[in-house]
């Protein structure tokens, strides 16, 4: 640090008596999946890190594999026309539980895989979600440190009327 | 013969790792489909179906199901077509001639409030009209009295559209066929007429219930605009106030066309120069005098819209005085009233 000078978090003391901000800090974070970045930033800059406790998706294995938490992208589906790519490359939960069942029990493609409801709660640090606040519905990108065991708290087998 | 037809994508409309439900648009018709089972994940298999506008509406409503699209309206075409093989906008589908498996279809009850995306749509209206109800009332009673209650408002609504200069000629088209169309057709009901104003309505303008209390005392609050519930209900407190008077109006008029075997005959029938005694001035005078006791308000716009044919306007009047005369007698039972508190939804 130059003699003269006294520093706080945020910023800097100049010589010339101004003083200048710090840019904010970077944290890089590496995320499980290669996030497309060609069609925009991604995740979507409204993304944020938080935690979501009692979240649904929707898996097709008891007990759930690695696959039941990759996106599309992920398992190597081509992308499907008007989807956006950073949205396939996420996992698709829901905070709604009965929203989820609904879509995985009542529609022929995913009724047919025989849906499993799995009730998680995934701290924050876990990766970045974008809540669809009238649908519910969560666009989560997932870091590379995410672990999907430890945030099963329950299975449900989807079986609807 | 396999018939092949293309389709563009419309919108997702539900979205779980994979579009589930979107639409097409197709050369004049418009299709939902739904995500089928495929062999291999890379496959986008969809089943698809052609929807009427009124059941478009209907769907978004929340009045009917997706299954019921899928399986009710008999006017359908289904198809099957592969979204991963969409190219440059494009999906090839191709026609379903049998019954489509049951494991292809969405099983009852997936509303379009399960949607994981929103659709853009008209806002339906702000205006809220509480009316009270009291007494007992049985299981149709109240199915009964919303009916020939919408019939009234949807005959106001079109007509104040017809008469608004600001409204586009597109909607005012719509009104004028609902008028020039079934009414001048033989084995018409006038049922279909106030249908068709129902459905020509734009969403802005549309009846909605907003809140049921059965109770007694209860009320049932309905989105609706002012404007219109205003003339209404001066339709309704105006009939029980000269009830009598135009009964007898009716009765006699109602009378002198079933002698004169007007009532069978037909607007185009009516019109034709084939027939002879078509009396015009006298049915106009009777129905118009009827109209005006009735306060039946925009009766010249009626007049213009029922192609100044002096039946049709005759038969429009009376169908619009047994709407009012059933609507009415839930007043005059004490089990219907206004209220006086206008509101507007949040």
């Amino acid at each position: 640090m130059p003699m003269g000078n006294q520093s706080d978090a945020s910023s800097v003391h100049l010589d010339n008596g101004e003083t200048n901000p710090l840019p904010p800090l970077k944290v890089s974070v590496e995320y499980l999946e290669k996030l497309p970045q060609d069609g925009g930033v991604c995740p979507p800059e409204k993304a944020e890190d938080i935690e979501l406790e009692g979240a649904y998706r929707v898996i097709y294995n008891k007990p759930p594999i690695c696959d039941d938490f990759k996106s599309f992208h992920a398992l190597g589906v081509s992308l499907r026309p008007g989807v956006d790519p950073c949205v396939w490359a996420a996992c698709s939960l829901f905070l709604d539980g009965i929203k989820a069942k609904q879509i995985a029990g009542k529609l022929a493609k995913t009724r047919d895989a025989k849906p499993i409801l799995a009730l998680i709660n995934i701290p924050s640090g876990s990766g970045k979600s974008l809540i669809n606040e009238r649908s519910l519905h969560v666009s989560f990108w997932m870091y590379k440190s995410f672990d999907f065991k430890p945030c099963i708290v329950e299975l449900e087998d989807i079986h609807v009327d | 013969m396999l018939i092949r037809r293309s389709a563009r994508l419309g919108q997702i409309l539900v979205y779980m790792d994979e579009p589930l439900v979107i639409t097409l648009e197709a050369a004049n018709s418009r299709l939902i489909a739904a995500a089928i089972p495929s062999a291999s994940k890379m496959d986008a298999r969809f089943l698809a179906t052609t929807v009427s506008k009124k059941d478009w509406e209907a769907y978004l409503d929340g009045n009917v199901d997706l299954r019921y699209l899928f399986t009710y309206p008999s006017q359908r075409i289904d198809y099957y077509f592969d979204l991963a093989e969409m190219v440059d906008g494009k999906v090839m589908m191709s026609r379903i001639d049998g019954d489509v498996p049951p494991e292809h279809l969405p099983l009852a009850r997936f509303f379009s409030s399960d949607h994981t995306e929103e659709i853009e749509r008209e806002k339906v209206a702000s205006n809220v009209e509480k009316l009270l109800i009291d007494g007992e009332w049985d299981m149709p009673d109240f199915g009964n009295f919303y009916n020939k209650f919408s019939d009234l408002y949807y005959f106001v609504s079109a007509t104040e559209t017809f008469n608004d200069n600001g409204t586009p000629p597109v909607e005012k088209r719509k009104v004028v066929d609902a008028f020039l169309d079934r009414p001048f057709k033989g084995g018409f009901s006038y049922v279909h007429l106030y249908d068709d104003l129902a459905v020509v309505t734009r969403r802005s303008h549309r009846l909605a219930v907003d809140k049921i209390k059965y109770e007694s005392p209860g009320y049932v609050a309905i989105h609706g605009v002012n404007s219109v519930f205003a003339e209404t209900r001066n339709l309704i407190e105006n009939f029980l106030l000269i009830r009598e008077d135009v009964k007898k109006q009716q009765a006699e008029f109602y009378s002198y066309l079933s002698k004169g075997k007007y009532l069978q005959m037909s607007g185009e029938q009516y019109q034709s120069p084939l027939t002879s005694n078509k009396n015009e001035d006298y049915i106009f005078r009777r129905a118009h005098a009827i109209a005006t006791s009735l306060q039946i308000p925009n009766v010249e716009a009626i007049v213009t819209l029922v192609d100044r044919n002096a039946l049709v306007f005759a038969k429009v009047v009376l169908s619009l005085y047994r709407r009012l005369d059933e609507a009415a007698k839930f007043f005059a039972q004490g089990r219907m009233a206004f209220s006086d508190t206008k509101t507007d939804s949040e």
